[in-house]
């Protein structure tokens, strides 16, 4: 299947979803007006990759910012990995100085029940 | 124009054997030094007028040279051989010094001074230096012809070469000038001025030299040094507007012309009136000026000399100018561009020939035809340029007959017929209509721009009032009077107005009219020009009714929105909340106009509920989700009653899922709202929270005095959206509250916005040492603090997302 990329600017985040190697990766800010028009793909490729995942999966997630519906989106995305059986690693990385996001992928794992390894990043 | 001379050298005088018995010598020459020196001689006789044969003798005596050089059995004869070679190679060098042919040139001079340096020939070395930085001064490396001139002026010091010290001096001074011209540094002309007077002194030392060959490079040295001194001076004054500068340059150039004619030096003599009608035309004597440049036209007329032509012809059409002789400017100008089309073309057939030389004994025809090809496109590209060069006379004149009209209106002379004639002439080149009409506005004369654009001829308008068959029914009225009113003002005016082409196609046109003045003032002529203005109208058009068809759908919906925001507001308990809380603050600032934030309360005798809620999205679809959230709050706690924190999200989360009909549990929806929520016991002073995403935080003195801030983290899941496939869960937490205890509410919109001096994230930490801070001052305070520092961070960002704070001190 195809690879899932985006280049990232300050409103959308990058997107590097690689089929091949099993890493998905997203990073940088989610503050979309209408963030459907961002997730809907992430969440059909996600969809697509999860009939015939590779042996392990990464999902790298390194963002610094979402806005509320973008949140929320993103519990749909957890779900979606949680719900498959296959081997997915979840990384949230997040800037050691920020705590927001530190709070966000901790409730992240308590309301999704997956889990999730939490790798700080010194600027 | 050549205004300076350089001083290329040789290392022999040149003699003044001419080269016709030089070749009757070498006919009957053996192949010895001599006839390699006879082939120098004759290279270096040919190297002006003839610079092919120039390089062939001097190739051929390379190889003589060269030659001779592998058979020479003494020592001697090796000198004379290496002698004769370097000789040869700077022969060489001037020979395509003086083409432009720079990298030869280079390559040769380097060759030369290589040879030299062996034999340790100082004056040669020194000539080669000083040649090498003439091609680096043409080449505009300025750094590397100063320091190869430098190099030769050393040597030539050393060895007390008065005349080579001259030379140096003489290049050095040129040098400063180039660099002066690039820096617009006066200091530069100075250092000039130094060395080129240090320069002539030694070349006056020179012209009473008992050497004759001596002498007369002293006197012509002398000559340039004049000239060239004069040029510096014109420079200077042309940069620093000192007048006496130009006094200066005026008498250096009048020494340096008598000096010229006293040597019989045609190119000189020619050089020097340019300089002088130069520098008169900058004193703004003009008619001395156009003498000394007509004086220098005969000279170069006679000499052939097309490039000085070039510039003669130049000044001369901008002199007329000056003057207001434009017949005269315009004749100039023609010869001005003429010459330099036909200087254009001569110098690709030169490179051509060049080339077909060059590739001939490979007999390579295939190239020779690609070459011409090329030449056969420059030539049509020399064409395109003729045309361009063509409609800039056109417009050059245009702007003359403006200059025109305003210099008869003004000095009041009569114009005559043959100037109008003249100007006509001119006029039917430009892309531009042109009419001319008489006093009643009868047409006389129109231009073929002028059929192109509105598809009548001469034949058909003449006599003719252009507003009788150019308008039609579609022309504005107003314009028609506004135009006519102008032209009683006798005033140059423009237009832009609808007429009509023969065809009866509309055309807009933009005009300018340009009444002609009698000595009395009275009209006597009107010259109209014009241009097709139709396309750019219709563009104009179209984007205008587009804005404004944009502007009405913007102004509908703002007005909309705006309408419902004075709803929106009405579900504010704003004076509810302050008769409640009398010592608090709501800090609510929409990104847009409307909100996706809302805050809540009510109060019996003995609970207080209060809720802030900040609702996904911003703006309309935020706000709508506010007032279900609004009216779910109404039910759950007026109608039904309940007050437990927990119990309420629990109802709400329910409520918006039927509200929104978020029942399909495949689907991915989002619309929701987290909130946080209060209810106060007022007799226990106690308050139950329970937050669903959000916080609440408290500041309070502790048992030890300090201050304490105290963040309630909510629960993880918010309402609805896709939080339904959770089991809601809520908890409650239990707060003791004290007098002087400061309870804070908000959305994420604070500690969201991006903003300072990384574009970052305002955040929790910040918003924790923020209000920490500014806890002891009064809630208006407090409010007004909040909003300066997050309006400060945001500065020129955009507002992320809807702000709302609440403060409520106990």
């Amino acid at each position: 299947m195809k690879n899932l990329t985006m280049k990232g600017d300050f409103k959308y985040p990058e997107i590097a979803f690689d089929a091949e190697k099993g890493i998905l990766e997203l990073s940088g800010n989610c503050i979309p007006e209408r963030a459907g028009d961002l997730f809907m793909p992430i969440l059909d490729w996600v969809k697509n990759y999860l009939q015939s995942p590779r042996e392990a999966t990464v999902l790298n997630l390194k963002l610094t910012y979402l806005n509320s519906t973008s949140k929320r989106y993103m519990v749909n995305l957890l779900e979606l990995i949680k719900s498959s059986q296959s081997n997915i690693t979840v990384n949230w990385y997040y800037d050691n100085e920020d705590d927001d996001m530190l709070d966000l992928g901790e409730s992240y794992k308590e309301v999704v029940g997956l889990p999730v390894n939490f790798i700080p990043v010194t600027k | 124009m050549i205004a300076i001379c350089l001083l290329t050298c040789v290392n022999s005088f040149s003699q003044s054997a001419i080269t016709d018995s030089l070749q009757n010598l070498l006919e009957t020459a053996k192949a010895d030094t001599n006839k390699v020196k006879l082939l120098n001689e004759l290279c270096w006789e040919y190297k002006n007028s003839m610079p092919d044969k120039a390089l062939k003798y001097g190739k051929q005596s390379l190889q003589l040279a060269t030659i001779l050089l592998e058979n020479s059995t003494s020592s001697n004869q090796v000198i004379r051989c290496k002698k004769a070679i370097a000789t040869c190679l700077n022969h060489i060098g001037v020979v395509y010094d003086y083409q432009g042919d720079y990298e030869n040139a280079l390559n040769h001079y380097l060759k030369a001074l290589k040879i030299n340096e062996d034999l340790n020939d100082r004056k040669n070395i020194a000539s080669c230096l000083n040649n090498v930085g003439i091609i680096y001064y043409y080449q505009g490396d300025n750094y590397k012809a100063f320091d190869y001139y430098m190099q030769a002026l050393k040597i030539r010091k050393e060895s007390g070469d008065k005349n080579g010290i001259a030379e140096s001096l003489n290049n050095i001074g040129l040098l400063h000038i180039a660099i002066g011209n690039l820096s617009g540094d006066p200091n530069d002309y100075n250092r000039a001025i130094t060395c080129l007077r240090q320069s002539l002194e030694l070349k006056e030392e020179l012209e009473n030299s008992p050497d004759e060959p001596l002498a007369i490079a002293g006197e012509q040295g002398v000559a340039r040094a004049l000239g060239n001194i004069g040029s510096v001076y014109k420079n200077r004054g042309d940069l620093t507007g000192d007048l006496s500068d130009y006094s200066k340059a005026l008498d250096y150039h009048l020494n340096a012309l008598k000096k010229f004619e006293e040597l019989g030096d045609k190119k000189g003599i020619m050089v020097a009136l340019y300089d002088i009608g130069d520098v008169y035309n900058m004193q703004g004597k003009y008619e001395k000026a156009l003498t000394y440049i007509h004086k220098s036209l005969n000279n170069a007329t006679e000499m052939g000399a097309k490039n000085e032509l070039l510039a003669v012809y130049q000044k001369l059409s901008e002199l007329y100018q000056k003057q207001n002789n434009f017949n005269r400017a315009l004749e100039y100008y023609k010869s001005y561009s003429q010459l330099k089309d036909s200087l254009f073309n001569e110098e690709n057939s030169k490179r051509i020939i060049e080339m077909q030389t060059k590739y001939e004994s490979e007999n390579k025809q295939k190239e020779i035809n690609l070459l011409a090809k090329e030449n056969e496109l420059k030539t049509s590209e020399a064409g395109r340029q003729a045309i361009l060069r063509n409609s800039l006379i056109g417009l050059l004149l245009l702007t003359l007959i403006f200059a025109l009209s305003f210099y008869y209106r003004y000095r009041e002379k009569n114009r005559n017929s043959i100037m109008l004639e003249k100007l006509s002439l001119v006029a039917s080149r430009t892309d531009n209509y042109v009419i001319i009409t008489d006093k009643y506005d009868k047409i006389e004369w129109v231009n073929e721009g002028f059929t192109r654009i509105t598809g009548y001829s001469m034949q058909d308008v003449a006599g003719k009032e252009p507003q009788h068959f150019l308008r039609g029914e579609l022309t504005d009225m107003e314009t028609k009077k506004r135009m006519e009113e102008k032209k009683e003002t006798k005033q140059f005016f423009t237009e832009e107005i609808l007429n009509y082409h023969k065809n009866g196609n509309p055309i807009w046109l933009s005009v300018s009219v340009n009444p002609i003045l009698s000595k009395n003032g009275e009209v006597i002529r009107y010259i109209n020009i014009g241009n097709d203005i139709t396309e750019q109208k219709h563009v104009k058009e179209k984007l205008e009714s587009a804005y404004k068809v944009i502007t009405k759908k913007n102004e509908e919906i703002t007005g909309s929105i705006k309408y419902a925001k004075q709803i929106h507001e009405s579900i504010l308990p704003e004076d509810e909340f302050k008769r409640i809380f009398p010592n608090s603050f709501v800090l609510f600032k929409p990104k847009d106009i409307v909100s996706g934030d809302f805050y809540w309360c009510t109060a019996n005798r003995k609970r207080i509920v209060i809720a802030a809620c900040d609702c996904t999205g911003h703006g309309v679809p935020g706000a709508f989700i506010s007032m279900i959230g609004n009216d779910l709050l109404n039910r759950i706690i007026i109608e039904k009653g309940i007050d437990d924190p927990a119990a309420i999200l629990t109802r709400l989360q329910e409520g918006v899922h039927l509200a929104l009909k978020q029942t399909d549990r495949d689907a991915f929806t989002t619309d929701g709202m987290d909130v946080a929520l209060c209810s106060i016991d007022m007799a226990q002073n106690t308050i139950n929270f329970a937050g669903a995403e959000r916080p609440l935080w408290l500041i309070r003195k502790n048992t030890q005095n300090n201050l304490e801030f105290v963040d309630i983290k909510g629960d993880s899941n918010g309402i609805a959206g896709m939080y339904y496939k959770q089991v809601p869960k809520f908890t409650n937490h239990q707060v003791k509250i004290n007098p002087g205890d400061t309870v804070y509410l908000s959305s994420d919109g604070f500690m969201d916005q991006f903003g300072g001096p990384g574009n970052e994230k305002f955040g929790k930490k910040r918003i924790k040492e923020l209000l920490l801070h500014i806890w002891h001052l009064s809630m208006a305070q407090q409010k007004e603090k909040l909003n300066a520092t997050i309006e400060s961070w945001r500065g020129c960002f955009e507002q992320t997302d809807d702000i709302m704070m609440i403060g409520i001190k106990f």
